[in-house]
């Protein structure tokens, strides 16, 4: 039982960033490799209010994550948005992303350091009884929050007229802006909220290994996997995909030992980019003729 | 005031095709543009929509020049076209194919909603209003694409191949459908048309398109009257 809900909740870690790669992606057809910085750019943003005394817990996490959602918004429009001009098979946004991520990682080890600073302005103490397992609290808000949020983004895109108009966007781009809607607002806002939600996952992760401009990279090749495995095209995907990768590598670990445990990960990956390359919950992308 | 098409140029990459076209449709009015395959019909569309720039010339709609503005904006403006092929969001319902209209019109939505009157008449888009629209059939899927358009509340709609892949009853609702439009919108509409018999009996005016140039044009009765008409476009021997 126990590598099943370790495996779950680290899942569910995993898929509040693999969230953020679906939410570019069905809007702008783009990734933004530098994601794992601004789960940085979060935990510092917050880190530097930290000593506020007069600014209430949330105040401090809001600033952090509006500061990596504002931070991806201008990214998009002047690093992603002009590097997708020339059609469907244009891929210089992937160059211009990893170019961000080694710059703003250059930045950090500047400004910052590049030893973990102690960050505990989101740090929930003790741990909880789960089926007999304990969990860490800390990791289990960062499940909880993963499938809150999941389900408030499904929600919102079902039922809402921006709902609508992101559902628009991802089927036809062109024809939406026909509808009198501008493809680089859309854009801009869905960057904005999910760098937004990879900076909330660093503030909430910091708390454990402290803030430092290379804390993301552990969660970053887990989420793309994670996003593969449930398809980039699915706001559902990174919850399904979360669970089975998450307990997949943890059963897997406790088996037959950690190395294990990332291969078991990497094969699932493998497996479904042979088998469903879409991902578990992704649709066929559509000829277009 | 009108929409005003002036020496357009435009093309793909290292592809010009259209070569100096100048086209006029005043309010209210039904302007038609015949051409066969490849004459650059769609391209002069796309072109005042924006969605393909210009490389010389100009669009101006009701005197104000568009030429520069993005595709949505010309769209908030009243500019609307339904493009070839229809282009529903497959994976939405009518309904919402037809909400997604409405948000173009934004504040000039006032007085009476047109849409209403085009479901009354032609009620079978209102029977698959909760229907996924790659579900309808072409001759339905076009009678969407042109209520939702109606519903952004357009002062120009340019209409490419309405009747594209329909049966000829099917392509004959369209065209009831079109009149209706113009009737109850007072738009200024651009019908382009391969089917050129039917699109210079329902147009007041009409341009021929060759080549990426407009080789014709004037009343569309008496285009449709010329010889040299009727024996490229009307089949007559
Ligand atoms: N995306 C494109 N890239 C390059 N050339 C194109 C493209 N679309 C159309 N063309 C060319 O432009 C010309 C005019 O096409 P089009 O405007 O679609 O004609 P029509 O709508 O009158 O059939 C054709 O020769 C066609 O091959
Ligand atoms: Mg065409």
């Amino acid at each position: 039982m126990e590598p099943v809900i370790i495996g779950l909740v680290l899942g569910g870690m995993y898929a509040l960033l693999a969230q953020s790669f679906v939410l570019t992606f069905v809007t702008t057809r783009t990734l933004n490799f530098a994601v794992g910085e601004f789960v940085a750019v979060g935990a510092f943003a917050t880190l530097a209010v930290a000593s506020w005394g007069w600014l209430p817990t949330v105040g401090k996490i809001a600033i952090g994550v509006l500061a990596a959602a504002l931070l991806g918004a201008l990214v998009y429009r002047f690093l992603v948005l002009p590097f997708t001009t020339q059609g469907e098979h244009d891929v210089r946004w992937l160059l211009s992303t990893v170019a961000v991520s080694f710059v703003l990682l250059n930045l950090m080890n500047n400004v910052e350091g590049p030893s973990p600073q102690r960050s505990e302005t989101a740090k929930l103490d003790g741990a909880v009884d789960l089926l007999g397992v304990g969990v860490s609290k800390q990791q289990l808000l960062l499940a909880a929050l993963a499938l809150v949020i999941s389900l408030g983004l499904i929600a919102v895109t079902q039922r809402t007229s921006i709902g609508l108009v992101m559902r628009a966007v991802s089927q036809d781009p062109d024809t939406t802006s026909l509808m009198g809607v501008s493809p680089r607002v859309v854009g801009m806002g869905s960057y904005a909220v999910a760098m937004g939600l990879a900076g909330l996952a660093g503030i909430l992760y910091a708390a454990n290994v402290g803030a430092s401009p290379v804390m993301g990279e552990p969660l970053l090749v887990a989420s793309i996997a994670v996003a593969i495995v449930g398809g980039l095209g699915s706001l559902w995907g990174p919850l399904v995909g979360g669970a089975l990768y998450g307990v997949l590598s943890q059963v897997a670990s406790y088996q037959w030992g950690a190395v294990w445990g990332e291969t078991a990960g990497l094969l699932l990956v493998i497996a479904v980019l042979v088998w469903k390359p879409e991902g578990l919950l992704g649709r066929r992308a559509e000829v277009k003729l | 005031m009108s929409l005003v098409v002036e020496k357009a140029e435009s093309g793909y990459d290292r592809n010009p095709i259209l070569t100096g076209v100048s086209v006029r449709v005043d309010p209210g009015e039904l302007v038609a543009v015949v051409g066969s395959n490849g004459a650059g019909k769609t391209t002069l569309v796309r072109t005042i929509v924006g969605q393909l720039a210009l490389r010389s010339g100009s669009v101006t709609l009701e005197g104000a020049d568009v030429s520069s503005l993005a595709t949505h904006k010309r769209a908030k403006q009243g500019l609307m076209m339904v493009p070839e092929g229809r282009k529903l969001f497959p994976r939405l319902t009518v309904g919402e194919n037809i909400a997604l209209g409405r948000r173009a019109a934004g504040k000039r939505a006032t007085g009476e909603d047109p849409v209403e009157a085009l479901l009354e008449a032609f009620p079978v888009v209102k029977e698959r209003w909760g229907q996924q629209a790659s579900l309808l059939s072409g001759g339905e899927q076009q009678m969407v694409a042109l209520t939702r358009a109606v519903a952004a509340r357009p002062s120009y709609l340019l209409l490419d191949e309405p009747s594209l892949g329909l049966s000829p009853l099917k392509t004959l609702d369209v065209f009831r459908l079109i009149e209706l439009i113009r009737e109850r919108t007072g738009a200024g509409v651009l019908l382009v048309e391969q089917m050129a018999d039917q699109a210079l009996a329902a147009a007041d005016r009409a341009y021929v398109l060759e080549h990426g140039r407009i080789s014709m044009e004037g009343d569309a009765a008496e285009l449709r009257a010329s010889d040299e008409v009727r024996r490229a476009y009307l089949g007559a021997a």
